[in-house]
């Protein structure tokens, strides 16, 4: 029996290439493009799944499709806040929420500045401000290419996990046994 | 076959909830001390049981072993099916916290139904394999069918969604009948007590 045991459990560890079937989303929004990836557990992307886009009252404004890598692109003119949720069918389901777009007054404003500048300002100022820009926007980009991969990293199964779900099981139990015991000693 | 958060409604969640709340009274009330260790040693079978994915045509389907988990347990295996997906949602955010009933007895009564069937097999050594097999296998065709009820108002079409859950889950059906008809028949030979 016992070398039985050790023999399943280390079947099950160490052949758990760790794959299983809950559905992950991202999403990221840059002015009025969404765009999002959906995957499983185990990294493959979830093909021609429905998004499905709620404004902030709940009503579906949008709906689109995932591609062969499971992603999307939508346009979307609204600018308040946003869910989108992923149905991968068979009760598979993630939803995120992203934020309402609040910094695009802020940035108009600073657009205008930085033309006011232009006039006003020698010509090195404004090639100073131009490259700033550049790599703000550049910046962005790889700032959410980033945290794509953090998120993604985070959402992986570690082997930690499963021997700490192990300890958990066998320790509830433990505490079930000894509860057990003591009502056996009561009567 | 873990139906994640936010898919079924209220009254589906509270039937689940309902019947699992009965199976995990009656399975924690005939428990005997002495097959605590072997419930504990199941239950965590159960859990990493899902992690294990088999790869059919364009999807893939994981492992389950509730019917495994049903023979050699009983009623028991509604606690230690519980505990199991319990974590899987905690650690692996597999399913859910509030789908835990629909999934607890989808997965439970159909290893407890198993056991019974396993049961009518056991007297005869020489059919204790195709016992432990077709219990095997029932566990997977019955837990899916009790998902496609589960879903049943949130799918557009219920036939073509029990289809397609059938022929997914009918090679782990097959796999798992083989894994469990391999397992009991070992277990008879070295340990025959835990099969009583």
């Amino acid at each position: 029996m016992k070398v039985w045991l050790n023999f399943l459990l280390i079947f099950f560890v160490f052949s758990s290439l760790v794959l299983a079937h809950k559905v992950n989303l991202l999403v990221n929004r840059q002015k009025e493009v969404i765009t999002g990836e959906s995957y499983f557990a185990d990294g493959s992307p979830c093909k021609k799944c429905e998004i499905k886009v709620y404004d902030s009252k709940g009503v579906k404004i949008a709906e689109t499709k995932t591609d062969e890598w499971g992603k999307f692109i939508l346009s979307l003119s609204e600018k308040g806040e946003l869910k989108i949720v992923v149905e991968a069918g068979e009760g598979h389901r993630a939803e995120q929420k992203i934020k309402a777009l609040v910094s695009e007054k802020f940035s108009e404003k600073r657009e205008e500045k930085v033309k006011e500048k232009r006039e006003n300002f020698e010509e090195n100022q404004l090639i100073k401000q131009t490259v700033e820009d550049t790599i703000d926007s550049k910046l962005q980009n790889l700032k959410t290419e980033l945290l794509l991969e953090i998120k993604k990293e985070m959402n992986k199964i570690y082997l930690k996990d499963i021997i700490g779900g192990i300890g958990y099981i066998f320790g509830i139990w433990g505490i079930i046994a000894i509860l057990k015991n003591r009502k056996k000693v009561h009567t | 076959m873990h139906i994640s958060e936010g898919v079924l409604s209220p009254g589906v969640l509270m039937v689940g909830g309902i019947f699992t709340l009965g199976g995990l009274f009656w399975g924690l009330k005939i428990i005997k001390t002495e097959d605590l260790p072997k419930i504990a040693v199941l239950s965590s079978t159960f859990f990493v049981a899902s992690l294990i994915h088999i790869p059919i045509g364009p999807t893939s389907a994981h492992l389950i072993l509730n019917g495994l988990v049903g023979i050699l347990l009983g009623w028991a295996a509604f606690p230690a099916i519980f505990l199991g997906l319990i974590f899987q949602a905690l650690l692996f955010q597999f399913g859910g916290f509030t789908t835990l009933g629909v999934n607890t007895f989808a997965m439970a009564f159909p290893a407890v139904i198993s056991y019974y069937l396993f049961s009518l097999f056991k007297r005869h050594s020489k059919l204790l394999f195709l016992g432990a097999f077709l219990g095997g296998a029932q566990a997977i065709i019955l837990g899916t069918i009790f998902i496609s009820i589960a879903l049943l108002e949130t799918e557009k079409s219920f036939l073509s969604m029990v289809t397609a859950l059938l022929t997914t889950h009918f090679p782990i059906a097959i796999i798992e009948g083989i894994i469990t008809g391999l397992v009991v028949s070992y277990l008879k030979k070295v340990k025959p007590e835990v099969l009583k």
